[in-house]
């Protein structure tokens, strides 16, 4: 099943542009003398090609099995990263968040999400399922637990969202923490770990890939479901 | 260690972490707001499925709403639905744009306000020329499977989450007060017991057809067609009793939020919180999604966001018993 063709032509774009964007935060931040997240940009610019041949059959690159393998191995070392630093929440988010990017990915390859030739939708059809001559839809592997990574990628893309600004309703007590992450951006704590040994690059365009990376991310396991 | 590789993987070194532990927990007011995001920011998402982007969304998803409704309501329906159907294209890129924009834009703290404004207006918009009214003139309406119409929760959590300098005995009672929030929670949870016993909601098979009615049984997983049969098989033929029971345990939530212990309000809330919880699974089917045909998750979410936005808040208890007070004098 598929969308207008535009739709996943520009989010693949979008994948590419990103992944150039960690790649190229890699490549500048040693000749700039700025700090940056190795881990976080080479994830972006891994997952931001992977991404993109999800959504487009043009910006296949790797087999599916080549990249499941990569994103599992991933996962494993940012998971045991977590569990070493499990006791603080602060730098235990990092690793974990990258952790879940990368099982979301492995779900993706495993679940055959990917770019399809078919036009429109037989969503509706399913209600004639059985009868002679009505289309019966095949292409959903694991539907349940598709949506609820959907779900799941939606809250994340909000709370990622919601830590670029810094809270200052009324009834909130986060004064410290809100001038903290005021002075790097409203960056997260793990960034302005960094921030405080140097000079950080651009701590907010990092959060605003991951926005980006997340919700692109649901739309391809949503394109596939019929 | 090079400067470049100095992050949040340089705090392994030892890099000790300024203000740590500092960081309080974000209030319950916020969080709401940003579950509410989540909701508009799934929403949108779900309007890219590729069956939004066919004719078959207006025909199949929008013009059945007409029926049964008088024509004040039919009429604009179905002139949006012939909108819908001539720019299927145009009209979902726009409707799933608008509506991820809205999920984002509520994340967002700078633009919270004018985001939570606009949802307002939108999920007005969609209630009337999308849901028709939810169905509550058709005489039909079933609170079991999404009545009044997820836009119109989506709207009234708009109204009660919005944002404000000013606080409250719960978040909820934030902007409009604590009397009227409890009015508007009366209000709902007691049109939901009356919905619940209109003669089509109380008449036999009324709630086997809700449970398992329609295409709700079709293209679901067989975990849950194997769950909504076993709740069936224990309401079959009990639909009165179930009608009245339901009525009543609807009727006593929504006179709960006035009792004077804050642990019987909560006992309220939290059988609010479980009815949605009900509601959704058994009523709804997670709001279908498993066909790829859903529009959102349906009230059933959303009657749990308000629950939670009605829990009291530790430290307001004198605000409240002025309040109560200055009613009282009135």
């Amino acid at each position: 099943m598929n969308a207008p063709s535009f739709l996943p032509a520009i989010l693949s774009t979008l994948m590419i542009l990103l992944a150039g964007y960690g790649a190229w935060r890699l490549a500048i931040a040693r000749a700039w003398g700025r700090t940056t997240d190795v881990e976080t940009d080479a994830l972006h610019l891994a997952v931001g090609v992977a991404a993109a041949g999800l959504l487009a059959s043009w910006a296949h690159t790797l087999p599916t099995g080549v990249w499941a393998a990569l994103f599992a191995a991933a996962g494993l070392y940012f998971a045991a990263r977590a569990a070493m630093v499990r006791s603080d929440r602060d730098l235990r988010s990092g690793p974990l968040g990258r952790a879940v990017v990368c099982a979301v990915l492995v779900y993706c390859f495993l679940a055959g999400v990917g770019p399809s030739t078919l036009n429109g939708s037989t969503a509706g059809q399913y209600t004639m399922a059985g009868m002679p001559g009505m289309i019966v839809d095949k292409t959903i592997s694991f539907p349940a637990l598709g949506l609820l990574t959907v779900a799941g990628l939606a809250f994340y893309a909000v709370a990622e969202l919601s830590r670029l600004s810094p809270e200052t309703e009324p009834g909130s007590t986060s004064g410290s923490a809100t001038a903290g992450a005021m002075e790097t951006g409203g960056a997260p704590a793990r960034l302005r770990v960094a921030a405080s040994a140097g000079d950080f690059l651009a701590p907010r365009s990092v959060q605003v890939c991951r926005v980006a990376l997340l919700v692109v991310l649901a739309y391809a396991i949503l394109s596939k479901v019929v | 260690m090079t400067q470049t590789q100095i992050s949040a993987s340089g705090a392994r070194s030892g890099t000790p972490v300024p203000g740590r532990g500092s960081a309080a927990p974000m209030p319950l007011r916020t969080r709401l707001q940003l579950a509410l995001a989540g909701l508009w920011l799934l929403d949108g998402l779900l309007q890219l499925q590729p069956y939004m982007f066919t004719k078959n969304f207006a025909v199949q998803t929008i013009l059945p709403v007409t029926d049964g409704n008088p024509g004040w309501i039919a009429t604009p329906v179905t002139w949006s639905a012939k909108i819908i159907e001539n720019h299927a294209v145009a009209t979902d890129t726009a409707f799933a744009l608008i509506q991820v924009l809205l999920g984002l834009g509520i994340a967002y703290r700078p633009t919270r306000r004018h985001a939570i404004y606009c949802s307002a207006v939108w999920a007005a918009f969609v209630w009337y020329f999308g849901e028709g009214l939810g169905g509550l003139f058709t005489g039909q309406a079933n609170p079991l499977t999404g009545a009044p119409g997820s836009a119109s929760v989506y709207l009234l959590a708009a109204i009660l989450l919005w944002p404000t300098r000013r606080t409250g005995p719960f978040p909820a009672a934030a902007w409009i007060g604590a009397r009227a929030a409890r009015i508007v929670w009366s209000a709902f949870w007691t049109g939901l017991a009356a919905l619940t016993l209109l003669p089509t909601n109380r008449a036999a098979g009324a709630f086997t057809d809700a449970l398992t009615g329609g295409m709700m049984s079709t293209g679901e997983p067989s975990w849950f067609t194997t769950m909504t049969d076993h709740a069936n098989r224990l309401i079959i033929g009990h639909d009165l009793t179930v009608a009245i029971v339901l009525a009543v345990l609807l009727g006593l939530i929504a006179v709960s939020v006035w009792l004077p212990r804050r642990e019987l309000v909560q006992a309220g809330l939290i059988a609010a919180a479980v009815v949605g919880a009900v509601y959704w699974v058994f009523g709804q089917a997670f709001g279908m999604p498993f066909m790829g045909m859903a529009t959102d998750p349906n009230t059933g979410p959303l009657m749990v966001l308000l629950a939670a936005a009605y829990w009291p808040v530790r430290g307001h208890d004198a605000v409240d018993a002025a309040e109560a007070a200055k009613g009282a004098a009135a």
